[in-house]
């Protein structure tokens, strides 16, 4: 648990890089404000929140921040589920936006929504996945040592 | 040179599948050459020929663009929007008219497309126009060779006088015995043509003999091009229709026939194909049926009252309501005779078996006479948008092959050269004998791709065992790319994705930006090391300025609904100033766009001089040549004249409607700028020759779209600066379509930007290659500037070679070419699909035309490289002995 102001700082932090994604990959700038805050609430909720507890001290977080970024080191399982956590939500929430521009008029083609739903369902699978892994890994390292 | 020879013969081949597809997608229409004549139908008793004639003269006014709802009168309490005011209820005289029960209105359909050219076929022929026709709007020898009412008039010896568009004089040389015909080409010229044909009409119809007067009225149309419906000009020009038709009217002897017709433009939205119809006649009392009439109708219409045959491939039904009520079963006879004539001809002709069934059983009373000839104008009307399926298999066919061969990349040996000259000739083969009856060039051809997929496979085979497939290798941006520009193709397939491509492009490259973005990040020389700080992190992100190229990409991108013109089908879009036609915007929304403008090519060029004027005179000061930074200086000081040339000329065309001293800035500019461009090349400072020679293509997109465009070259600049050689190609893929929408466009026919064509051009020049040359360079900009970015990548990276540049570029052509097949596949699978003319044809036609200029471009730069590229290899290699 990261304490109150450092973590206050990051939680807002990450909502404001979200929301500014949010906008540059097109959602609306002055309309639906309320609509854009609402999803970057959840991509942080999903991805910045669970960080907050998990997390000790604020260097380890930016430091496997940087090795997310730089694709190196070696995260910690309980850091692994969250990092695939927060990279599939986002991956959930980009893939959402495909239902907009079809024309099918139901009511949950509303801007949000989608990517809300997206972003929990890729949230979902992030964490299946990488618990799978986890299990994976360590069931060949177990066969390993079995062997020897 | 092995790789420019493989680019050159494979865009030869992709050229000639695009031909071949689209000859057998754009299917022309079958015509009959065949006339009618006096002895095919059985004649009234005592009459010489089919029917006796009703009236003397018949007089023909057709309003271009005239909508429906601009016609009809409306009743003074209800209310009209503001936009609606001045367009509904303007003419007072039809009102009046229409209230004492002289005249009769009623609604006319237009069948689309509804172009001029079709419409004026269709309105003395009869016939249903195609599509493709469509494309010979602007074709000067486009002489009506099937049968019309003109030409029966004409044979029987009737005089027919036509006043107004010249696009009729083209249709049917001297074949009118009196014309006062004038060029129809300039929109911005309003009232020239109108004012004059008026009082010769009046003369015309006080003096001269003509049995059918056709007088064609363009005011309308062009004030519609030029400002859109809602537009006080459009008020004045509907009154002063009005005025005109209200004159005829009066001045009418008494055997005269008045009809007004109007026609429409462009697309097939329901505004655009109902227009109204006016009927006048001083024998009788006539009352239009309250039920759409086909445009058509008209045809046999004038014939049977003018006493002349029915046009032989006529499939319109006659308005019985303009005869008197005991004709009524004579002239649907008649008619019948000649539709039945028709559909047997057509049948047997062109083996159309299906018209057999209806024609074979007679059919004796009105009713039923009139119920068969719709039905076989129905069936002829669904055929006459038959495909011709050989020709669509062969050109999707042939560009799978040549995307394929393109993908092995083989060695380009003297074999493959042979193999694919012999390919290109059996395609032109296949694309200009016609009568290819027994298929053979078709087999030859068919085989000859098997052949050479079935190679290509092998060769991808082979290769694609020498990979070795790990997860991190697919999760780059290098695969995801292409994969990303495939997505968007088969997104195509779908006609909601085809309407909001613009914002499905845009959302694919800005992905493609952050994924070059998060790659960069690792490939980076800054490594995280401790201690680990939120600082060091903002300071890890934008080493290299990274994250701000990144933020200006990425808002460039943003900037698109801007400049983004709406396309009827998108909901809730708006169209804001920029890309509005100018006449529609109000005195103040135009200075308003006039200052965003002024202020966006300030920028541009203030930016320009500070990053690429500075940095030669650096590299200049080390040489010690002092007056060549001078050289610099002056040119940017002249700039500043070109900015105020680019403004004078918006002022000139779009406030005060000047139009020679519009056409004299742009003369003067691009000489200027042209001047400069030289001087600025001699510098060797190809960035500020760039810029000088950007100069009239700012006047070439007008006031609106000069930030549109000034923001495109910059994120093309940024992006060629920041995305990776390995990653330009998907890039460059997805940014030409982006920027063809980010410049103002939409796949729609409707919005081709004509204006472009007048750009420093005076109305009426016989030269009509130059503004279709300028329409095209405006649509096709975001194509041509790619190759820049491309060239630009090559000069920046360190190892610069010309087999690297190919490659890039066939990497691109690949991907281009997959879009285009795709897009064909598309339109092929969709024929049938209710929006084909509509959505889906226009973007096909969109799409190749982008993925031409992108290979003709392409090919132009190679081959200049190859030229001229020693030279550029010296010029690089001293300024690197420089550094």
């Amino acid at each position: 648990m990261l304490s109150l102001p450092v973590a206050a700082r990051f939680v807002t932090l990450s909502w404001a890089v979200f929301y500014i994604l949010a906008v540059l990959f097109g959602a609306p700038f002055f309309s639906d404000i309320i609509a854009t805050a609402v999803l970057a609430t959840a991509l942080t909720a999903v991805s910045a929140l669970p960080a907050v507890f998990l997390f000790d001290s604020e260097e380890r977080a930016v430091e496997v921040i940087l090795q997310l970024f730089s694709c190196e080191g070696n995260p910690t399982p309980k850091e692994s589920v969250l990092l695939f956590n927060s990279v599939f939500a986002f991956l959930g929430a980009w893939a959402a936006a495909a239902v907009h521009p079809l024309d099918w008029d139901r009511w949950w083609q509303r801007y949000p929504l989608p990517s809300l739903v997206g972003c929990f369902i890729g949230a979902v699978i992030g964490i299946f996945i990488a618990i799978t892994r986890i299990f994976v890994i360590k069931r060949t390292a177990y066969n390993k040592t079995k062997k020897r | 040179m092995g790789s420019i020879i493989r680019i050159l013969l494979v865009s030869i081949n992709i050229l000639l599948a695009l031909f071949i597809f689209q000859n057998g997608f754009l299917l022309k229409r079958q015509e009959i050459l065949s006339k009618s004549s006096c002895s095919d139908a059985h004649a009234q008793p005592g009459q010489t020929c089919w029917m006796k004639q009703q009236y003397q003269r018949v007089i023909l006014i057709l309003v271009d663009a005239l909508r429906y709802d601009f016609l009809i009168p409306i009743d003074e309490n209800t209310k009209k929007s503001k936009e609606e005011w001045y367009y509904r209820g303007q003419m007072k005289n039809i009102e009046k008219l229409v209230k004492s029960g002289n005249v009769s209105i009623g609604t006319l359909l237009a069948d689309p497309p509804t172009t001029t050219l079709q419409r004026l076929k269709a309105l003395t022929t009869g016939t249903l126009p195609t599509f493709i026709d469509a494309g010979d709007n602007f074709s000067p020898d486009a002489v009506i060779s099937e049968d019309s009412f003109v030409y029966q008039a004409a044979q029987l010896g009737k005089n027919v006088t036509l006043l107004g568009d010249d696009t009729w004089l083209s249709l049917f040389p001297n074949q009118f015995s009196k014309t006062a015909a004038y060029d129809s080409f300039d929109i911005n010229d309003l009232n020239t043509v109108d004012d004059k044909i008026a009082p010769i009409l009046q003369d015309e119809m006080l003096n001269s003999n003509s049995s059918i007067i056709i007088a064609h009225f363009l005011g309308v149309d062009h004030c519609g091009h030029k400002f859109g419906p809602s537009h006080p000009v459009m008020a004045d020009t509907l009154r002063k229709m009005d005025r005109i038709i209200g004159q005829t009217i009066e001045t009418m002897k008494s055997d005269d026939h008045g009809m007004t017709s109007t026609g429409d433009h462009g697309g097939e939205s329901e505004n655009e194909i109902r227009a109204g119809i006016l009927v006048h006649s001083k024998k009788h009392q006539i009352i239009l049926p309250e039920r759409p009439i086909h445009q058509i109708d008209i045809v046999p219409t004038i014939s049977l009252l003018m006493g002349l045959p029915i046009p032989f491939s006529n499939l319109g039904t006659v308005i019985t309501q303009l005869f008197t009520r005991d004709l009524w079963e004579i002239a649907v006879g008649m008619n019948y005779e000649q539709v039945k004539r028709f559909a047997e001809t057509y049948a047997a002709q062109k083996n159309f078996g299906e018209l057999h069934s209806h024609t074979i059983r007679d059919s004796n009373t009105m009713e039923e006479q009139l119920d068969t000839m719709s039905r076989i104008q129905t069936l002829l009307r669904v055929s006459w948008t038959q495909f011709d399926d050989a020709y669509i298999n062969a050109g999707i066919f042939s560009l799978v092959e040549a995307i394929m061969f393109l993908i092995t990349n083989e060695v380009m040996s003297l074999e493959w050269i042979i193999y694919r000259t012999g390919c290109g000739l059996l395609q032109a083969a296949l694309l200009t004998d016609k009568t290819d009856s027994d298929g053979s060039a078709r087999t030859l051809l068919l085989m000859t791709l098997a052949v050479s997929c079935l190679s290509s496979i092998i060769s991808m085979c082979h290769k694609a065992l020498q990979i070795r497939i790990s997860i991190k290798s697919m999760l780059s941006a290098k695969v995801i790319g292409p994969i990303l520009v495939i997505i968007h193709s088969i997104s195509l397939f779908s006609n909601s994705y085809v309407v909001y491509e613009a914002q499905v492009v845009r959302y694919f490259l800005q992905s493609l930006v952050t994924l070059v973005f998060l790659e960069k990040l690792r490939s980076t020389a800054l490594r995280p090391r401790k201690p680990f700080k939120l600082n060091f992190l903002w300071k890890f992100v934008n080493q290299d300025q990274n994250l701000i190229i990144f933020t200006l990409i990425m808002v460039g991108l943003r900037s698109e609904p801007i400049f983004h013109r709406c396309r009827e089908e998108e909901v809730g879009c708006d169209t804001y100033y920029p890309s509005r036609q100018a006449g529609s915007l109000t005195r103040d929304a135009q200075v308003v766009r006039l200052l965003f403008a002024l202020g966006s090519l300030a920028v541009a060029n203030l930016s320009v001089f500070k990053y690429y004027g500075l940095r030669d005179t650096k590299s200049q000061i080390e040489s010690n040549s002092k007056r060549s930074s001078e050289t610099i200086r002056i040119l940017s000081a002249t700039s500043w004249l070109h900015i105020a040339i680019i403004v004078l000329h918006s002022v000139f065309a779009s406030l005060t409607h000047d139009v020679s001293r519009a056409n004299l800035s742009a003369h003067s500019l691009s000489v200027i700028s042209l001047i400069c461009a030289v001087l600025a090349w001699r510098e060797g400072n190809s960035a500020i020759c760039a810029h000088f020679l950007l100069m009239p293509v700012y006047i070439l997109f007008g006031d609106g779209l000069i930030p549109a465009i000034i923001i495109f070259i910059a994120v093309s600049v940024l992006i060629a600066e920041f995305v990776s050689r390995e990653f330009i190609a998907s890039t460059i893929a997805l940014l030409i379509p982006l920027g063809f929408y980010h410049l103002g466009h939409s796949p729609v026919i409707s919005s081709i930007p004509w204006n472009a064509a007048f750009v420093g051009i005076p109305g009426g020049t016989a030269l009509r290659v130059l503004p279709a040359l300028f329409v095209l360079f405006h649509l096709n900009f975001s194509a041509i500037s790619s190759i820049f970015v491309i060239s630009s990548e090559s000069e920046s990276s360190q190892k610069m070679s010309a087999p690297n540049t190919a490659w890039t570029l066939t990497e691109t052509l690949v991907l281009m070419t997959i879009r285009a097949t795709l897009t064909c596949l598309v339109s092929s699978i969709h024929r049938r699909h209710l929006m084909v003319w509509k959505i889906f044809a226009p973007k096909f036609i969109f799409e190749c035309i982008l993925t031409i200029v992108f290979i003709f471009s392409a090919n132009f730069f190679l081959i200049y490289r190859q030229f001229f590229g020693e030279k550029f290899k010296n010029s690089e290699a001293k300024i690197n002995k420089l550094h």
